[in-house]
């Protein structure tokens, strides 16, 4: 404990003592105060400026016999006024693009310039130790996504995790070929069925999960966080459906369309589809209003595709037959841009004859356990 | 469990091998050591995990950040300085073919057969570890 303060005395670094001629990093003039490291106790150990350990830990036992590694603070000084430079060098660059953005008329000139500009803020940026703290240690949701240095840093994050996990079931559950050809994923798609009060079902789903009807009996909150740039808004498109409903002139099994959403305008910030948008705008949107999967009685495990979609042109708001749908054939015709998807499963459970109730649907089939042979699967 | 294979005995000079003889460490206190750690279980055994608090892992990445970026940059400055100089060099060489070829060829003449000679060495930072070689003869010239 002695040694620490008295290391620290001599060799106290202060970021806040060159206020005359402020650094690119505590200099938020022109920077957005998104990029600060808002909790007070964490900042000041970060920078030296407190000698009461480190303030991410809450307790007090434990931040008494911590011990940080020997000279990390004044190594630390060091290594940040080397970055900090390097980083006013990137600044100064990213200036002289914004002067050349300004005389641009060309469209697609500009548009090379905004990625320009943003590579250049994003590696300006990514190793400033408060970016570095608020992106790996505080809740992504509160991270400013109009930021691309925070976005970069969401999307190592998805990519890491998340990506592979949904590629996984989206490849085991064979959504990709039965439904798309393929997916080439460019944003996050998360949902969550916000009705449930059951702690066990209203979290966000993970791809693949099985679920019981009564938990997905209303429409889902759907998260689409885009990872480039979106200048004004962009449109989206949303296609639920079920590749295993049973069709049995062919002994076989058919698609089904049960929610469908088009022009849906989203950007990096307004990026979810939830009940309170859908209330007030979910006329404009829905082209099949939301039809939960009711499997029945001894049908094999259903799943629930659903597809998110980039859009090139408006969409004509028109209804769509759920029956016999042809997925494929419908995103040539619209011009959908696949960028997304997500999966979950159902089978034939306690909840499914209510549900059924609630929509309408009548009463259910039940199949016999074993499949026949009449006619034969083609 | 498994005897470790005898060492090579070498008595008059002659190697034999003694397959399966149970070998024991020759120091009492080595074997005290031995004995302990075989009782140990291997987690023990590990160095332990530094558990750094956020705040130190974020210093240690910006100071690991800064480490490399400033070896690449001193790593830059050696690469062109070295370009620098060959092209010097090769500046020297064509301006000494164009003066006078009879020195060039004297200078960029390749001997053959004769590889690495012990007198050439590549510049170093730091002297060898043999700083002299007292046996040098020098490379053997052929009668005309």
């Amino acid at each position: 404990m002695l040694r620490r303060v008295v290391a620290r005395g001599s060799k106290e670094f202060r970021r806040s003592n060159s206020t005359s001629s402020q650094k690119v990093w505590s200099n938020f003039s022109k920077r957005s105060p998104s990029l600060k490291l808002s909790n007070e106790a964490i900042n000041n150990n970060l920078f030296g400026k407190s000698t009461d350990g480190p303030g991410s830990m809450i307790s007090h036992s434990r931040r008494a016999a911590y011990h940080s590694p020997n000279e990390i603070d004044s190594t630390f000084a060091m290594a940040y006024e080397i970055l900090e430079q390097k980083a006013e060098d990137l600044y100064n660059q990213v200036e002289k693009l914004e002067q050349q953005l300004a005389q641009t008329k060309d469209e697609e000139s500009i548009k090379q310039l905004k990625d320009q500009i943003d590579t250049l803020l994003i590696r300006a940026e990514i190793q400033n130790p408060e970016v570095m703290y608020n992106s790996s240690f505080n809740d992504p949701d509160s991270l400013d996504k109009t930021q691309p240095v925070y976005r970069k840093a969401l999307e190592q994050k998805w990519k890491k995790y998340d990506l592979m996990v949904t590629m996984q079931r989206l490849e085991q559950l064979h959504v990709i070929p039965d439904t798309l050809p393929t997916l080439e994923p460019k944003c996050d798609v998360k949902i969550r069925f916000g009705h449930n009060s059951d702690s066990e079902f209203s979290h966000w789903i993970v791809p693949g999960e099985m679920l019981p009807t009564i938990a997905v009996s209303q429409p889902p909150t759907i998260k689409i966080q885009e990872f480039e740039r979106v200048d004004g808004k962009n449109l989206y498109s949303v296609l639920l459906v079920n590749p295993d409903t049973p069709d049995l002139p062919a002994n076989s099994f058919s698609t089904t369309l049960h929610y469908a959403l088009a022009n849906v305008p989203l950007d990096n910030v307004d990026n979810t589809i939830d009940p309170s948008k859908l209330l007030t705008k979910g006329e404009e949107y829905t082209l099949a209003d939301f039809e939960p999967l009711v499997p029945e009685k001894n049908t094999p495990t259903q799943r629930a595709c659903l597809w998110v979609f980039r859009q090139t042109k408006p969409l004509d708001i028109k209804p769509v037959a759920r029956k016999h749908f042809d997925i494929r054939t419908f995103v040539q015709e619209q011009g959908l841009i696949p960028v997304g998807a997500h999966v979950w499963r159902q089978g034939f459970d306690r909840s499914v004859n209510q549900v059924r109730e609630m929509y309408g649907l009548g009463k259910g089939r039940v199949f016999h356990r074993v499949r026949g042979i009449e006619p034969l699967p083609q | 469990m498994f005897k470790s294979f005898a060492k090579p005995q070498s008595s008059s000079g002659v190697l034999t091998f003694i397959r399966g003889k149970r070998i024991s460490a020759t120091n009492p206190a080595t074997e005290r050591i031995v004995q302990q750690l075989s009782v140990l279980a291997a987690g023990r055994k590990q160095p332990k995990l530094l558990n750094l608090s956020n705040e130190d892992i974020v210093k240690h990445r910006t100071i690991m950040s800064a480490w490399k970026l400033f070896t690449r940059k001193k790593k830059r400055a050696e690469q062109e300085q070295l370009n620098q100089q060959y092209e010097s060099i090769c500046n020297a060489m064509n301006d000494l073919k164009e003066t006078s070829p009879a020195l060039f060829e004297l200078a960029s003449h390749k001997e053959k057969r004769l590889r690495f000679p012990l007198e050439m060495r590549f510049p170093t930072e730091y002297p060898p570890n043999r700083p002299w070689v007292y046996n040098f003869t020098g490379p053997v010239k052929k009668r005309k």
